[in-house]
Protein backbone atom coordinates (compact mmCIF):
# COMPACT_ATOMS: atom_id res chain seq x y z
CA UNK A 1 0.00 0.00 0.00
CA UNK A 2 1.49 3.63 -0.71
CA UNK A 3 1.61 5.70 1.52
CA UNK A 4 -0.74 8.18 3.02
CA UNK A 5 -0.91 12.16 2.51
CA UNK A 6 -3.27 14.83 3.93
CA UNK A 7 -5.53 17.15 2.31
CA UNK A 8 -6.94 20.40 4.15
CA UNK A 9 -10.17 21.35 2.42
CA UNK A 10 -12.36 24.48 3.58
CA UNK A 11 -15.20 22.71 5.79
CA UNK A 12 -17.41 26.15 4.00
CA UNK A 13 -16.97 25.07 0.81
CA UNK A 14 -16.40 21.13 0.99
CA UNK A 15 -18.96 20.71 3.83
CA UNK A 16 -19.03 17.09 5.47
CA UNK A 17 -21.87 15.59 3.57
CA UNK A 18 -19.59 16.68 0.39
CA UNK A 19 -16.81 14.99 1.66
CA UNK A 20 -18.34 11.57 3.04
CA UNK A 21 -19.90 11.06 -0.14
CA UNK A 22 -16.79 11.39 -2.25
CA UNK A 23 -14.76 9.81 0.37
CA UNK A 24 -17.17 6.62 -0.36
CA UNK A 25 -17.42 7.17 -3.91
CA UNK A 26 -13.63 6.48 -4.32
CA UNK A 27 -13.55 4.27 -1.48
CA UNK A 28 -12.39 1.16 -4.50
CA UNK A 29 -9.01 3.28 -4.82
CA UNK A 30 -8.34 4.81 -1.30
CA UNK A 31 -8.98 4.93 2.10
CA UNK A 32 -9.62 8.08 3.30
CA UNK A 33 -10.08 9.39 6.86
CA UNK A 34 -11.80 12.19 7.58
CA UNK A 35 -10.48 14.64 10.82
CA UNK A 36 -12.75 17.91 11.88
CA UNK A 37 -10.23 20.91 12.46
CA UNK A 38 -10.50 24.61 12.98
CA UNK A 39 -12.98 25.44 9.32
CA UNK A 40 -11.49 22.51 7.67
CA UNK A 41 -11.12 18.88 7.54
CA UNK A 42 -8.15 17.10 7.25
CA UNK A 43 -8.34 14.26 4.80
CA UNK A 44 -6.10 11.52 5.55
CA UNK A 45 -5.72 9.55 2.13
CA UNK A 46 -4.13 6.06 1.79
CA UNK A 47 -4.31 5.16 -1.97
CA UNK A 48 -4.88 1.13 -2.57
CA UNK A 49 -2.07 -0.13 -4.62
CA UNK A 50 -4.13 -2.99 -6.76
CA UNK A 51 -1.54 -5.10 -7.80
CA UNK A 52 1.85 -5.86 -7.55
CA UNK A 53 2.60 -4.66 -11.22
CA UNK A 54 0.82 -1.18 -11.18
CA UNK A 55 3.13 1.96 -10.56
CA UNK A 56 2.08 3.85 -7.28
CA UNK A 57 -0.03 6.50 -7.76
CA UNK A 58 1.86 9.79 -7.68
CA UNK A 59 1.00 12.14 -5.37
CA UNK A 60 -0.36 14.61 -7.61
CA UNK A 61 -2.60 11.80 -9.31
CA UNK A 62 -3.81 10.96 -5.79
CA UNK A 63 -4.86 14.81 -5.03
CA UNK A 64 -6.20 15.70 -8.44
CA UNK A 65 -8.61 12.89 -8.26
CA UNK A 66 -9.59 14.19 -4.83
CA UNK A 67 -10.17 17.10 -5.76
CA UNK A 68 -12.00 16.50 -8.66
CA UNK A 69 -14.10 14.09 -7.36
CA UNK A 70 -14.71 16.81 -4.31
CA UNK A 71 -15.68 18.93 -6.90
CA UNK A 72 -17.77 16.79 -8.65
CA UNK A 73 -19.71 16.22 -5.56
CA UNK A 74 -19.84 19.90 -4.34
CA UNK A 75 -22.10 20.61 -8.08
CA UNK A 76 -23.96 17.73 -7.32
CA UNK A 77 -24.83 18.65 -3.75
CA UNK A 78 -26.06 22.17 -5.24
CA UNK A 79 -27.84 20.68 -7.68
CA UNK A 80 -29.73 18.74 -4.86
CA UNK A 81 -30.38 21.91 -2.90
CA UNK A 82 -31.73 23.77 -5.86
CA UNK A 83 -33.98 21.10 -6.83
CA UNK A 84 -34.99 19.67 -3.61
CA UNK A 85 -38.63 18.19 -3.52
CA UNK A 86 -38.76 18.35 -7.28
CA UNK A 87 -37.86 14.22 -7.07
CA UNK A 88 -40.79 13.16 -4.61
CA UNK A 89 -43.13 15.57 -6.28
CA UNK A 90 -42.30 13.90 -9.23
CA UNK A 91 -42.58 9.91 -7.79
CA UNK A 92 -45.83 11.35 -6.60
CA UNK A 93 -46.97 12.53 -9.18
CA UNK A 94 -46.15 9.68 -11.53
CA UNK A 95 -47.21 6.89 -9.00
CA UNK A 96 -49.79 8.06 -6.97
CA UNK A 97 -51.94 4.98 -7.75
CA UNK A 98 -49.48 3.02 -5.47
CA UNK A 99 -50.41 5.10 -2.41
CA UNK A 100 -46.73 7.01 -2.69
CA UNK B 1 -54.77 17.35 -12.07
CA UNK B 2 -51.37 19.46 -12.44
CA UNK B 3 -49.17 19.59 -9.47
CA UNK B 4 -47.87 23.22 -8.27
CA UNK B 5 -44.00 24.15 -7.78
CA UNK B 6 -43.99 26.26 -4.87
CA UNK B 7 -40.74 24.84 -3.78
CA UNK B 8 -38.67 28.14 -3.41
CA UNK B 9 -36.22 27.42 -5.68
CA UNK B 10 -33.19 29.64 -5.95
CA UNK B 11 -33.33 31.15 -9.60
CA UNK B 12 -31.25 34.25 -9.31
CA UNK B 13 -31.78 36.29 -12.43
CA UNK B 14 -31.78 33.61 -14.71
CA UNK B 15 -35.02 32.69 -16.78
CA UNK B 16 -34.19 29.29 -16.14
CA UNK B 17 -34.24 26.72 -13.03
CA UNK B 18 -32.68 23.66 -12.58
CA UNK B 19 -34.28 19.92 -12.46
CA UNK B 20 -33.24 16.93 -11.20
CA UNK B 21 -30.01 15.37 -12.92
CA UNK B 22 -26.98 13.29 -12.40
CA UNK B 23 -23.56 13.29 -13.84
CA UNK B 24 -20.55 10.99 -14.99
CA UNK B 25 -17.37 12.07 -16.07
CA UNK B 26 -16.27 10.24 -19.43
CA UNK B 27 -13.10 10.93 -21.47
CA UNK B 28 -11.97 13.51 -23.33
CA UNK B 29 -13.26 16.36 -21.22
CA UNK B 30 -16.93 14.59 -22.10
CA UNK B 31 -19.93 14.57 -19.02
CA UNK B 32 -22.63 12.42 -19.08
CA UNK B 33 -25.79 14.24 -17.71
CA UNK B 34 -28.79 12.48 -16.95
CA UNK B 35 -32.08 13.83 -16.30
CA UNK B 36 -34.52 12.49 -13.54
CA UNK B 37 -36.66 10.82 -16.86
CA UNK B 38 -33.50 8.41 -18.14
CA UNK B 39 -33.20 11.72 -20.75
CA UNK B 40 -29.58 12.17 -21.26
CA UNK B 41 -26.98 14.92 -22.95
CA UNK B 42 -23.27 14.89 -23.54
CA UNK B 43 -21.90 18.59 -22.04
CA UNK B 44 -18.11 19.40 -21.19
CA UNK B 45 -16.60 20.96 -18.40
CA UNK B 46 -17.65 24.18 -19.22
CA UNK B 47 -21.30 23.50 -20.85
CA UNK B 48 -21.73 21.97 -17.08
CA UNK B 49 -20.16 24.61 -14.98
CA UNK B 50 -22.74 27.19 -16.78
CA UNK B 51 -25.89 25.23 -16.84
CA UNK B 52 -25.54 24.86 -12.94
CA UNK B 53 -24.69 28.89 -12.35
CA UNK B 54 -27.51 29.57 -15.06
CA UNK B 55 -25.08 31.18 -17.43
CA UNK B 56 -26.36 29.10 -20.34
CA UNK B 57 -27.49 31.67 -23.49
CA UNK B 58 -30.92 31.02 -24.01
CA UNK B 59 -30.42 31.66 -27.54
CA UNK B 60 -28.18 28.48 -28.40
CA UNK B 61 -28.56 24.88 -28.91
CA UNK B 62 -27.93 23.77 -25.52
CA UNK B 63 -30.12 25.60 -23.97
CA UNK B 64 -33.22 23.89 -26.12
CA UNK B 65 -31.16 20.76 -25.52
CA UNK B 66 -31.50 20.96 -21.78
CA UNK B 67 -35.25 22.44 -21.72
CA UNK B 68 -36.70 19.85 -24.11
CA UNK B 69 -35.17 16.53 -22.42
CA UNK B 70 -35.79 18.07 -18.75
CA UNK B 71 -32.63 19.83 -17.12
CA UNK B 72 -33.66 22.78 -16.74
CA UNK B 73 -37.33 24.66 -16.85
CA UNK B 74 -38.76 28.04 -17.42
CA UNK B 75 -40.84 28.90 -14.50
CA UNK B 76 -42.80 31.61 -15.81
CA UNK B 77 -43.58 29.85 -19.25
CA UNK B 78 -43.88 26.13 -18.42
CA UNK B 79 -44.91 23.95 -15.61
CA UNK B 80 -42.61 20.52 -16.70
CA UNK B 81 -43.80 17.87 -13.66
CA UNK B 82 -47.04 16.70 -15.38
CA UNK B 83 -44.82 15.22 -18.51
CA UNK B 84 -41.80 14.03 -16.70
CA UNK B 85 -44.55 12.28 -14.22
CA UNK B 86 -46.04 10.62 -17.52
CA UNK B 87 -42.32 9.57 -18.63
CA UNK B 88 -41.33 8.61 -15.17
CA UNK B 89 -44.36 6.37 -14.94
CA UNK B 90 -43.79 4.80 -18.04
CA UNK B 91 -40.44 3.73 -16.71
CA UNK B 92 -41.59 2.65 -13.58
CA UNK B 93 -44.91 0.89 -15.09
CA UNK B 94 -43.89 -2.23 -13.90
CA UNK B 95 -44.71 -1.31 -10.06
CA UNK B 96 -48.50 -1.03 -11.16
CA UNK B 97 -48.81 -4.85 -12.58
CA UNK B 98 -47.79 -7.41 -9.38
CA UNK B 99 -45.70 -10.65 -9.75
CA UNK B 100 -45.80 -10.83 -13.60
CA UNK B 101 -42.80 -13.91 -13.59
CA UNK B 102 -43.64 -17.28 -11.75
CA UNK B 103 -41.42 -20.10 -12.15
CA UNK B 104 -41.89 -23.16 -10.81
CA UNK B 105 -39.31 -25.65 -9.78
CA UNK B 106 -41.37 -28.85 -10.63
CA UNK B 107 -38.27 -31.04 -10.04
CA UNK B 108 -34.26 -31.05 -8.67
CA UNK B 109 -33.66 -34.13 -10.91
CA UNK B 110 -30.92 -33.79 -13.51
CA UNK B 111 -28.73 -35.92 -15.63
CA UNK B 112 -26.28 -32.96 -15.95
CA UNK B 113 -23.19 -32.37 -13.06
CA UNK B 114 -21.99 -29.10 -14.37
CA UNK B 115 -20.08 -27.36 -12.41
CA UNK B 116 -21.03 -23.95 -12.33
CA UNK B 117 -24.60 -24.94 -11.48
CA UNK B 118 -26.14 -22.50 -9.93
CA UNK B 119 -28.97 -25.27 -8.51
CA UNK B 120 -29.33 -27.93 -6.06
CA UNK B 121 -29.37 -31.05 -8.16
CA UNK B 122 -30.80 -34.18 -7.38
CA UNK B 123 -30.37 -38.04 -8.72
CA UNK B 124 -32.35 -39.11 -11.59
CA UNK B 125 -34.42 -41.90 -9.98
CA UNK B 126 -37.43 -41.21 -7.70
CA UNK B 127 -39.93 -38.21 -7.01
CA UNK B 128 -38.59 -37.07 -3.80
CA UNK B 129 -37.72 -33.91 -5.23
CA UNK B 130 -40.28 -33.58 -7.50
CA UNK B 131 -43.05 -31.02 -6.44
CA UNK B 132 -46.47 -32.25 -5.46
CA UNK B 133 -49.55 -32.34 -7.38
CA UNK B 134 -51.68 -30.34 -4.60
CA UNK B 135 -48.13 -27.68 -3.98
CA UNK B 136 -48.62 -27.25 -8.22
CA UNK B 137 -52.47 -26.90 -7.27
CA UNK B 138 -51.91 -24.03 -5.43
CA UNK B 139 -49.09 -22.37 -7.08
CA UNK B 140 -52.00 -21.66 -9.83
CA UNK B 141 -53.97 -20.24 -7.13
CA UNK B 142 -50.80 -17.90 -6.58
CA UNK B 143 -50.15 -17.33 -9.85
CA UNK B 144 -53.61 -15.47 -10.35
CA UNK B 145 -53.78 -13.82 -7.46
CA UNK B 146 -51.12 -11.63 -8.98
CA UNK B 147 -53.35 -8.50 -10.87
CA UNK B 148 -50.73 -8.65 -13.61
CA UNK B 149 -52.46 -8.68 -16.80
CA UNK B 150 -49.74 -10.36 -18.19
CA UNK B 151 -48.40 -13.43 -16.54
CA UNK B 152 -45.49 -15.53 -17.61
CA UNK B 153 -44.87 -19.10 -15.58
CA UNK B 154 -41.64 -20.57 -16.37
CA UNK B 155 -40.39 -23.92 -15.86
CA UNK B 156 -37.06 -24.54 -14.05
CA UNK B 157 -35.35 -27.65 -12.69
CA UNK B 158 -33.20 -29.37 -12.19
CA UNK B 159 -34.32 -30.57 -15.56
CA UNK B 160 -37.77 -29.85 -15.30
CA UNK B 161 -38.68 -32.69 -18.36
CA UNK B 162 -38.14 -34.99 -15.88
CA UNK B 163 -41.27 -33.92 -14.12
CA UNK B 164 -43.53 -33.35 -17.31
CA UNK B 165 -46.20 -35.01 -15.92
CA UNK B 166 -46.13 -31.90 -13.12
CA UNK B 167 -45.70 -29.64 -15.81
CA UNK B 168 -48.83 -30.72 -17.94
CA UNK B 169 -50.65 -30.80 -14.71
CA UNK B 170 -49.76 -26.60 -14.02
CA UNK B 171 -50.32 -25.91 -17.97
CA UNK B 172 -53.56 -27.43 -17.79
CA UNK B 173 -55.20 -25.92 -14.45
CA UNK B 174 -53.47 -22.46 -15.67
CA UNK B 175 -55.51 -22.34 -18.98
CA UNK B 176 -58.29 -23.48 -17.13
CA UNK B 177 -58.94 -20.80 -14.73
CA UNK B 178 -57.48 -18.35 -17.66
CA UNK B 179 -60.78 -19.14 -19.34
CA UNK B 180 -62.37 -16.91 -16.50
CA UNK B 181 -59.59 -14.75 -15.69
CA UNK B 182 -58.46 -14.04 -19.49
CA UNK B 183 -54.91 -13.13 -18.86
CA UNK B 184 -52.24 -13.01 -21.62
CA UNK B 185 -50.22 -16.18 -20.24
CA UNK B 186 -46.82 -17.35 -21.73
CA UNK B 187 -45.45 -20.52 -20.62
CA UNK B 188 -41.14 -21.34 -21.06
CA UNK B 189 -39.45 -24.59 -20.48
CA UNK B 190 -35.87 -23.87 -19.25
CA UNK B 191 -34.44 -27.01 -20.21
CA UNK B 192 -31.28 -29.20 -21.79
CA UNK B 193 -33.49 -30.91 -23.88
CA UNK B 194 -31.99 -34.32 -23.47
CA UNK B 195 -35.35 -35.69 -22.62
CA UNK B 196 -37.60 -33.85 -24.82
CA UNK B 197 -39.91 -36.33 -26.74
CA UNK B 198 -42.67 -36.41 -29.06
CA UNK B 199 -45.75 -36.53 -26.35
CA UNK B 200 -44.16 -33.79 -25.07
CA UNK B 201 -43.35 -31.45 -28.24
CA UNK B 202 -47.03 -32.07 -29.21
CA UNK B 203 -48.31 -30.89 -26.07
CA UNK B 204 -45.64 -27.26 -26.05
CA UNK B 205 -47.07 -27.05 -29.67
CA UNK B 206 -50.59 -27.09 -28.96
CA UNK B 207 -50.00 -24.74 -25.80
CA UNK B 208 -47.68 -22.78 -27.70
CA UNK B 209 -44.70 -23.24 -24.78
CA UNK B 210 -41.71 -21.92 -25.61
CA UNK B 211 -38.57 -23.31 -24.50
CA UNK B 212 -34.97 -21.71 -23.66
CA UNK B 213 -32.05 -23.84 -23.71
CA UNK B 214 -28.12 -23.54 -23.06
CA UNK B 215 -25.23 -23.23 -25.66
CA UNK B 216 -22.36 -22.81 -23.86
CA UNK B 217 -20.55 -22.62 -27.05
CA UNK B 218 -18.79 -25.16 -29.40
CA UNK B 219 -19.31 -28.94 -29.09
CA UNK B 220 -15.90 -28.79 -27.33
CA UNK B 221 -16.31 -26.01 -25.33
CA UNK B 222 -20.28 -26.63 -24.25
CA UNK B 223 -19.15 -30.62 -23.69
CA UNK B 224 -16.70 -29.00 -20.98
CA UNK B 225 -18.73 -26.96 -19.46
CA UNK B 226 -21.57 -29.30 -19.32
CA UNK B 227 -20.72 -33.22 -18.04
CA UNK B 228 -22.82 -36.28 -19.30
CA UNK B 229 -22.44 -39.58 -18.54
CA UNK B 230 -22.47 -39.95 -22.64
CA UNK B 231 -19.69 -36.96 -22.83
CA UNK B 232 -22.81 -35.62 -25.60
CA UNK B 233 -24.53 -33.36 -23.83
CA UNK B 234 -24.00 -30.94 -26.90
CA UNK B 235 -25.19 -33.11 -29.60
CA UNK B 236 -28.13 -34.28 -27.31
CA UNK B 237 -29.22 -30.11 -27.02
CA UNK B 238 -28.80 -29.96 -30.77
CA UNK B 239 -30.79 -32.80 -31.64
CA UNK B 240 -33.72 -31.15 -29.51
CA UNK B 241 -33.80 -27.69 -30.89
CA UNK B 242 -33.88 -29.22 -34.15
CA UNK B 243 -36.75 -31.04 -33.36
CA UNK B 244 -38.72 -27.87 -31.55
CA UNK B 245 -37.77 -26.02 -34.70
CA UNK B 246 -39.00 -28.38 -37.20
CA UNK B 247 -42.15 -28.83 -35.49
CA UNK B 248 -42.60 -25.09 -33.76
CA UNK B 249 -40.42 -22.99 -35.81
CA UNK B 250 -37.50 -21.28 -35.54
CA UNK B 251 -38.40 -18.73 -32.69
CA UNK B 252 -39.81 -21.65 -30.48
CA UNK B 253 -36.45 -21.93 -29.15
CA UNK B 254 -34.05 -19.60 -27.83
CA UNK B 255 -30.84 -20.51 -26.03
CA UNK B 256 -28.40 -18.81 -23.61
CA UNK B 257 -24.40 -19.19 -22.31
CA UNK B 258 -23.35 -19.66 -19.08
CA UNK B 259 -19.77 -18.25 -19.08
CA UNK B 260 -16.58 -20.20 -17.26
CA UNK B 261 -13.27 -18.81 -17.64
CA UNK B 262 -12.44 -21.35 -20.29
CA UNK B 263 -15.83 -19.17 -22.51
CA UNK B 264 -13.57 -16.05 -22.36
CA UNK B 265 -11.02 -17.12 -24.18
CA UNK B 266 -13.02 -17.49 -27.09
CA UNK B 267 -15.77 -14.91 -27.53
CA UNK B 268 -15.79 -14.98 -31.21
CA UNK B 269 -16.08 -19.04 -31.17
CA UNK B 270 -19.43 -18.60 -28.64
CA UNK B 271 -20.53 -16.03 -31.60
CA UNK B 272 -19.77 -18.02 -34.37
CA UNK B 273 -21.66 -21.29 -33.14
CA UNK B 274 -24.73 -18.99 -32.14
CA UNK B 275 -24.72 -17.37 -36.49
CA UNK B 276 -24.53 -21.33 -37.18
CA UNK B 277 -26.91 -22.62 -35.31
CA UNK B 278 -29.40 -19.74 -36.88
CA UNK B 279 -30.18 -17.67 -33.41
CA UNK B 280 -31.43 -14.48 -33.44
CA UNK B 281 -30.12 -13.58 -30.21
CA UNK B 282 -27.65 -14.63 -27.50
CA UNK B 283 -27.03 -13.70 -23.90
CA UNK B 284 -23.52 -13.23 -22.47
CA UNK B 285 -24.22 -13.71 -19.01
CA UNK B 286 -21.35 -13.96 -16.59
CA UNK B 287 -21.65 -17.19 -13.97
CA UNK B 288 -23.42 -15.51 -10.77
CA UNK B 289 -22.34 -16.18 -6.94
CA UNK B 290 -24.72 -18.61 -6.43
CA UNK B 291 -24.85 -22.37 -5.92
CA UNK B 292 -22.27 -24.52 -6.91
CA UNK B 293 -21.27 -21.79 -9.27
CA UNK B 294 -20.04 -19.93 -6.12
CA UNK B 295 -18.66 -23.38 -4.59
CA UNK B 296 -16.11 -23.41 -7.46
CA UNK B 297 -15.49 -20.25 -8.42
CA UNK B 298 -11.86 -20.25 -7.28
CA UNK B 299 -11.67 -22.85 -10.44
CA UNK B 300 -14.20 -21.59 -12.77
CA UNK B 301 -14.83 -18.15 -12.07
CA UNK B 302 -13.12 -15.06 -13.36
CA UNK B 303 -13.06 -11.07 -12.31
CA UNK B 304 -15.69 -8.75 -12.95
CA UNK B 305 -12.82 -6.92 -14.86
CA UNK B 306 -12.15 -9.65 -16.95
CA UNK B 307 -15.56 -10.51 -17.73
CA UNK B 308 -16.35 -6.98 -18.93
CA UNK B 309 -13.15 -7.15 -21.34
CA UNK B 310 -14.78 -10.36 -22.58
CA UNK B 311 -18.08 -8.45 -23.03
CA UNK B 312 -16.13 -5.97 -24.62
CA UNK B 313 -14.01 -8.11 -27.06
CA UNK B 314 -17.82 -10.30 -28.33
CA UNK B 315 -19.83 -7.47 -28.49
CA UNK B 316 -17.17 -5.74 -31.02
CA UNK B 317 -17.10 -8.86 -33.00
CA UNK B 318 -21.00 -8.95 -32.33
CA UNK B 319 -21.28 -5.80 -34.57
CA UNK B 320 -18.93 -6.70 -37.37
CA UNK B 321 -21.27 -10.05 -37.80
CA UNK B 322 -24.63 -7.77 -37.63
CA UNK B 323 -22.94 -5.03 -39.74
CA UNK B 324 -22.08 -7.95 -42.47
CA UNK B 325 -25.55 -9.18 -42.82
CA UNK B 326 -26.02 -11.79 -39.81
CA UNK B 327 -28.90 -10.56 -37.08
CA UNK B 328 -27.81 -11.74 -33.52
CA UNK B 329 -28.51 -9.35 -30.72
CA UNK B 330 -26.85 -9.30 -27.48
CA UNK B 331 -29.82 -9.55 -25.11
CA UNK B 332 -28.43 -8.09 -22.16
CA UNK B 333 -27.06 -5.23 -24.18
CA UNK B 334 -30.39 -4.99 -26.00
CA UNK B 335 -32.47 -4.47 -22.52
CA UNK B 336 -30.01 -2.02 -21.51
CA UNK B 337 -30.44 0.17 -25.23
CA UNK B 338 -34.01 -0.30 -24.09
CA UNK B 339 -33.76 1.67 -21.00
CA UNK B 340 -31.20 4.28 -22.06
CA UNK B 341 -32.96 5.33 -25.52
CA UNK B 342 -36.59 4.73 -24.86
CA UNK B 343 -38.91 5.83 -22.16
CA UNK B 344 -39.45 2.65 -21.47
CA UNK B 345 -38.28 -0.10 -18.71
CA UNK B 346 -37.56 -3.39 -20.17
CA UNK B 347 -39.07 -5.18 -17.32
CA UNK B 348 -36.02 -6.91 -16.76
CA UNK B 349 -36.36 -8.42 -13.12
CA UNK B 350 -32.38 -8.11 -11.79
CA UNK B 351 -32.49 -4.64 -13.49
CA UNK B 352 -35.17 -2.56 -12.07
CA UNK B 353 -35.75 0.13 -9.25
CA UNK B 354 -37.73 -0.95 -6.67
CA UNK B 355 -36.42 -4.59 -6.83
CA UNK B 356 -37.89 -6.63 -9.18
CA UNK B 357 -37.52 -9.66 -6.75
CA UNK B 358 -41.06 -10.24 -5.31
CA UNK B 359 -42.38 -7.61 -6.56
CA UNK B 360 -42.21 -8.87 -10.19
CA UNK B 361 -40.85 -12.60 -9.33
CA UNK B 362 -42.21 -15.51 -7.70
CA UNK B 363 -39.80 -18.74 -7.21
CA UNK B 364 -42.07 -21.76 -6.27
CA UNK B 365 -39.69 -24.39 -4.85
CA UNK B 366 -40.53 -28.08 -5.50
CA UNK B 367 -40.76 -28.70 -2.11
CA UNK B 368 -43.81 -25.68 -1.71
CA UNK B 369 -41.40 -23.13 -0.25
CA UNK B 370 -41.48 -19.70 -2.07
CA UNK B 371 -38.77 -17.49 -3.07
CA UNK B 372 -38.42 -14.19 -4.24
CA UNK B 373 -36.16 -14.84 -6.93
CA UNK B 374 -34.28 -17.55 -8.70
CA UNK B 375 -31.73 -16.23 -7.07
CA UNK B 376 -32.46 -16.63 -3.51
CA UNK B 377 -33.48 -20.23 -3.99
CA UNK B 378 -30.28 -20.98 -5.39
CA UNK B 379 -28.88 -19.48 -1.75
CA UNK B 380 -30.42 -22.69 -0.28
CA UNK B 381 -27.41 -24.58 -1.82
CA UNK B 382 -25.11 -21.57 0.23
CA UNK B 383 -26.77 -23.16 3.72
CA UNK B 384 -29.00 -19.76 3.14
CA UNK B 385 -32.70 -20.44 3.92
CA UNK B 386 -33.49 -16.48 5.32
CA UNK B 387 -34.64 -15.21 2.06
CA UNK B 388 -37.66 -17.44 2.22
CA UNK B 389 -41.29 -15.95 2.07
CA UNK B 390 -43.52 -18.60 2.79
CA UNK B 391 -45.17 -21.74 1.95
CA UNK B 392 -46.76 -21.78 -1.59
CA UNK B 393 -50.18 -22.66 0.72
CA UNK B 394 -49.93 -18.97 1.91
CA UNK B 395 -52.15 -16.58 0.07
CA UNK B 396 -49.91 -14.18 -2.45
CA UNK B 397 -50.66 -10.93 0.36
CA UNK B 398 -49.40 -13.32 3.29
CA UNK B 399 -46.11 -13.51 0.84
CA UNK B 400 -45.86 -10.24 0.28
CA UNK B 401 -46.25 -8.91 3.34
CA UNK B 402 -42.99 -11.38 4.97
CA UNK B 403 -40.82 -9.28 6.64
CA UNK B 404 -38.28 -10.32 3.93
CA UNK B 405 -39.75 -8.58 1.40
CA UNK B 406 -39.33 -5.49 3.76
CA UNK B 407 -35.72 -5.89 4.04
CA UNK B 408 -35.51 -6.32 0.37
CA UNK B 409 -37.17 -3.10 -0.16
CA UNK B 410 -35.43 -1.15 2.11
CA UNK B 411 -32.29 -2.13 0.12
CA UNK B 412 -34.09 -1.99 -3.61
CA UNK B 413 -34.65 1.11 -4.16
CA UNK B 414 -31.52 3.13 -6.13
CA UNK B 415 -32.81 5.88 -5.52
CA UNK B 416 -32.54 5.80 -1.99
CA UNK B 417 -28.95 3.68 -1.83
CA UNK B 418 -26.00 5.53 -1.18
CA UNK B 419 -23.59 5.46 -4.07
CA UNK B 420 -26.65 4.61 -6.30
CA UNK B 421 -28.50 7.93 -5.60
CA UNK B 422 -25.39 10.00 -6.83
CA UNK B 423 -24.76 7.71 -10.01
CA UNK B 424 -25.29 8.90 -13.97
CA UNK B 425 -26.95 5.54 -14.91
CA UNK B 426 -29.79 5.77 -11.97
CA UNK B 427 -32.55 5.72 -14.17
CA UNK B 428 -31.09 3.18 -16.41
CA UNK B 429 -30.40 0.75 -13.58
CA UNK B 430 -31.87 -1.07 -10.60
CA UNK B 431 -30.70 -2.32 -7.34
CA UNK B 432 -30.04 -6.20 -6.79
CA UNK B 433 -30.30 -6.77 -2.88
CA UNK B 434 -30.10 -10.31 -3.69
CA UNK B 435 -26.87 -10.85 -5.27
CA UNK B 436 -25.39 -8.04 -2.71
CA UNK B 437 -26.31 -10.26 -0.01
CA UNK B 438 -24.59 -13.11 -1.77
CA UNK B 439 -21.89 -11.08 -2.27
CA UNK B 440 -21.10 -8.91 0.47
CA UNK B 441 -23.23 -10.30 3.46
CA UNK B 442 -25.64 -7.21 3.03
CA UNK B 443 -28.07 -6.46 0.80
CA UNK B 444 -27.17 -2.87 0.42
CA UNK B 445 -23.39 -3.80 0.57
CA UNK B 446 -20.57 -0.97 -0.30
CA UNK B 447 -21.43 0.21 -4.12
CA UNK B 448 -18.07 1.33 -4.47
CA UNK B 449 -16.98 -2.96 -3.89
CA UNK B 450 -19.98 -3.62 -6.13
CA UNK B 451 -19.66 -6.09 -9.02
CA UNK B 452 -23.08 -5.92 -9.60
CA UNK B 453 -22.35 -2.00 -10.13
CA UNK B 454 -18.78 -2.74 -11.35
CA UNK B 455 -20.27 -4.59 -14.14
CA UNK B 456 -23.32 -2.71 -15.03
CA UNK B 457 -21.13 0.80 -15.11
CA UNK B 458 -19.10 -0.65 -17.36
CA UNK B 459 -21.28 -2.33 -19.97
CA UNK B 460 -23.34 1.53 -19.57
CA UNK B 461 -20.52 3.54 -20.02
CA UNK B 462 -19.69 1.08 -22.78
CA UNK B 463 -22.66 1.25 -24.63
CA UNK B 464 -22.74 5.37 -24.25
CA UNK B 465 -19.30 5.45 -25.37
CA UNK B 466 -20.42 3.81 -28.66
CA UNK B 467 -23.56 5.65 -28.81
CA UNK B 468 -21.93 8.80 -28.57
CA UNK B 469 -18.21 8.48 -30.28
CA UNK B 470 -18.49 5.37 -31.96
CA UNK B 471 -18.98 5.24 -35.98
CA UNK B 472 -22.42 5.19 -38.00
CA UNK B 473 -21.94 1.28 -38.34
CA UNK B 474 -22.07 0.44 -34.31
CA UNK B 475 -24.66 2.69 -33.66
CA UNK B 476 -27.00 1.37 -36.68
CA UNK B 477 -26.41 -2.32 -34.80
CA UNK B 478 -27.02 -1.23 -31.53
CA UNK B 479 -30.33 0.28 -33.36
CA UNK B 480 -31.40 -2.60 -34.99
CA UNK B 481 -31.04 -4.79 -31.91
CA UNK B 482 -33.59 -1.99 -30.25
CA UNK B 483 -35.97 -1.84 -32.92
CA UNK B 484 -35.24 -5.83 -33.92
CA UNK B 485 -35.32 -5.25 -37.75
CA UNK B 486 -31.74 -5.83 -39.76
CA UNK B 487 -29.57 -3.26 -40.24
CA UNK B 488 -30.21 -2.65 -43.92
CA UNK B 489 -33.18 -1.51 -42.25
CA UNK B 490 -31.36 1.57 -40.18
CA UNK B 491 -30.63 4.08 -42.57
CA UNK B 492 -30.24 6.85 -39.95
CA UNK B 493 -28.81 6.65 -36.32
CA UNK B 494 -30.96 9.27 -34.91
CA UNK B 495 -29.37 11.82 -32.47
CA UNK B 496 -26.25 11.24 -30.71
CA UNK B 497 -26.96 13.01 -27.52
Amino acid sequence: MSKPFTLIVDSEIYPLRVVQRAAYALASEFTILIKSGDHNFELEIVPFKISSDKEDISPDAVKNKVITELNDFVVRDRVQQETSGIRELLAKAALRECGV
Amino acid sequence: MGYSMSLGIITKEAGYSLLPFRFLRFERNEILVTAETGEYLFVDDGQLDDLVNKKVDPKGSLYRDLLARHFIYEPSVHNPINEMAAQYRSRKSFIFGGPALHILVVTLRCNHTCQYCQVSRAPLGGSAHDMSAEDARHAVDRIFESPSPVLTVEFQGGEPLLAFDRIRQIVEDVLLKNEVEKRNIQFVISTTLHHLDDKILDFAKLHKIQFSTSVDGPAWLHNSNRPVPGKNSYERTLEGIRAIRAEMGLEAVSALTTLTALSLKHPESIVDEYIDLNFNSISLRPLSPYGFAKKSSQRLGYSTNEYIDFYKKALEYLITVNSQGSFLSESYTSLLLTNILTPFSSGYVDLRSPLGAALGTLVYNYDGDVYPSDEARMMLEMGENGLRLGNVKNSLSELLSSPVVEVLLSAGINESLPGCSDCAFLPYCGADPIEHFSRQGDPVGHRSFSDFCNRNASIMKHLFKLLHFGDDTSNRVLLSWLSRRSVADISVTGYRG
